[in-house]
């Protein structure tokens, strides 16, 4: 382990991904190496096509990948229920139920039977409370977005991992969502890997910076994001906000002209 | 889909009962608004042939003044409601037969691409035989009473039903799957919690087709045997060059079909209200 700190939460080692077969295989994942705190806020940045998805799909043990370790609260990642939550870029709500029987979903697998309170304080946690008797199709792209974050958070999950969760929003609701995130995460305590393709939006709510070159997916390398917590809109203007947006900058240029960074 | 974007600063939250977007269902118009226009077409188009066949004198044997029908079938409604009934009764059973088999085999087929690869072919067999071609069979096997028409019935509507299950069940939003399968869910928690669901649309569009043929496979069965069903008071009829009471048990039918639809339509609008195709933007 690279890492001088304790055990990390989630560890990936090694880890390369290809797609297709035979001939027509395309790396999607070449030897990446990622460690992840407990209670650490990660984000993964690059360019479009890099393998990030591919990465989280990993993590959360959606793909399993062709080579390489990855362990999850030191036990290997395999899937399993109520420790890891997962945030899509579509909300992916089930259309023929209400939002509350969506946040109950995960709830019920495994045979359990959904607490009614359980679910009202999450959807109280989300600023949804009175909406839970309201379907999918009633709600706006910013609320539907919020019933996936309460579902992702009703069983308490150790590990949230989120692809691109504010992508589908436009640009005024998502700065106000990436802070609603943060204040969830906060009384959570969850650990988070989330990828974007903003980079503000990741220096905003990151601890570290985790930045990707594209096909195949290496990590170029990793800015640490030192800002006071919790933090602020007022932040985006300061001088320590924007040298970590620009160093986070060069390393995607390094990696999209060589993938071979000098870092 | 899109939606409109309405959010409030996140910090914010929602008050309790908040109004919601959108109305929650579609708006139903009165009954008459959907009935009146064709109910006026199809009364005008009686009175033409009302005049027609009394101004030109055609025989009743060829084509029966309407009235002479609606006579008919006035004076002797007990007569076509209990065939009719006979008819019904035998097409739902053959419907609900037909369509268990055929969502089972759908869930199996889902599940196993080499039992697809098996049974959908010896579907399409079924499919394209003409079941006017096997209906005599059945009566051989099955006897004179309600069995082959009701195998009859069961065999037309299976498969539609069967095909739009397999699709139905496998045309899942893909982030929701992700999402049920890291949460570790089971085959069963998925085909429950996710699949079905998802298949019900296919389902009923499969209902919508598979509704009406029953109907028509049990008038088959009772043309080739048996004295009971509008399929034996057609043939009849037909024997006896009885034209008022040949149409009079195709306008009971027609009543019949009309009906069953409308059944059919009301169930979907209320087991559906979530879909796409009943949301009124």
């Amino acid at each position: 382990m690279s890492r001088t700190m304790g055990d990390p939460h989630i560890s990936v080692r090694g880890l390369a991904h290809s797609y297709g077969s035979n001939g027509g295989a395309t790396a999607a994942l070449d030897s990446v190496d990622l460690h992840v705190e407990r209670g650490e806020f990660v984000s993964v940045v690059g360019p479009s096509g890099g393998g990030k998805t591919t990465l989280l799909r990993c993590i959360g043990g959606l793909i399993e990948p062709g080579a390489g370790r990855i362990e999850v609260g030191g036990r290997p990642a395999a899937r399993r229920s109520g420790e890891i939550g997962y945030v899509f870029q579509d909300p992916s709500l089930l259309p023929w139920r209400t939002v509350s029987g969506n946040v109950a979903l995960p709830l019920e697998i495994g045979g359990g039977r959904a607490d009614p309170a359980r679910v009202a304080e999450t959807l109280d946690a989300v600023g949804l409370s009175g909406f839970g008797g309201h379907y999918p199709h009633q709600l706006s792209g910013g609320m539907a977005q919020r019933t996936a974050f309460a579902r992702a958070l009703a069983m308490d999950p150790d590990v949230l991992l989120m692809d691109e969760p504010l992508g589908a929003l436009d640009e005024i609701t998502r700065a106000d969502m990436s802070l609603y995130l943060l204040s969830l995460w906060e009384r959570s305590g969850s650990t988070v890997v989330m990828v974007t393709h903003s980079v503000p939006e990741a220096v905003m709510t990151s601890d570290r910076v985790v930045v990707m070159s594209s096909r195949p997916g290496r990590i170029v390398g990793a800015v640490d994001i030192p800002l006071q917590r919790p933090r602020e809109r007022s932040l985006e203007d300061t001088p320590e906000f924007l040298a970590c947006s620009s160093r986070v900058r060069s390393l995607l240029l390094a990696g999209s002209n060589n993938g071979a960074p000098d870092h | 889909m899109a939606r409109p974007i309405t959010e409030r600063p996140a910090s914010e939250p929602f008050s309790a009962g908040g109004a919601a977007p959108r109305p929650s269902g579609p708006a139903l118009r009165p009954l008459a608004w959907y009935v009146l226009p064709p109910a006026i077409a199809l009364s005008l188009a009686a009175a033409v042939c009302e005049a027609w066949t009394r101004l030109a004198n055609v025989p009743t044997y060829i084509f029966p003044a309407p009235s002479a029908v609606a006579a008919r079938l006035a004076g002797d409604a007990g007569y076509f409601a209990v065939h009719g009934a006979v008819t019904v009764l035998e097409a739902a059973a053959g419907f609900v037969l037909g369509s268990a088999i055929a969502v089972a085999l759908g869930v199996a087929m889902s599940y196993s691409r080499a039992a697809e690869r098996t049974l959908l072919p010896i579907a399409l067999l079924v499919k394209v035989t003409p079941v006017v071609a096997v209906a005599p069979l059945f009566v051989i096997w099955f006897g004179f009473g309600s069995g082959p028409k009701v195998l009859i019935a069961a065999l037309i509507t299976f498969f539609p039903v069967m095909v739009n299950t397999l699709i139905g069940l496998r045309s899942v939003s893909p982030g929701a799957l992700d999402f049920l399968r890291s949460l570790d869910a089971s085959d069963l928690e998925i085909l429950l919690k996710l699949r079905a669901p998802s298949a019900l649309p296919y389902l009923f569009a499969a209902f919508r087709i598979a509704v009406p043929l029953s109907v028509i496979g049990a008038v088959v069965g009772e043309w080739f045997t048996g004295d009971r069903g509008l399929g034996s008071v057609i043939i009849v009829a037909h024997n006896n060059i009885d034209m008022p009471t040949l149409f009079a048990a195709v306008v009971t039918l027609t009543v019949i079909g009309v009906t069953l639809t409308a059944v059919l339509a009301y169930a979907e609008r209320k087991v559906l209200f979530w879909h796409e195709s009943f949301i009124t933007t």
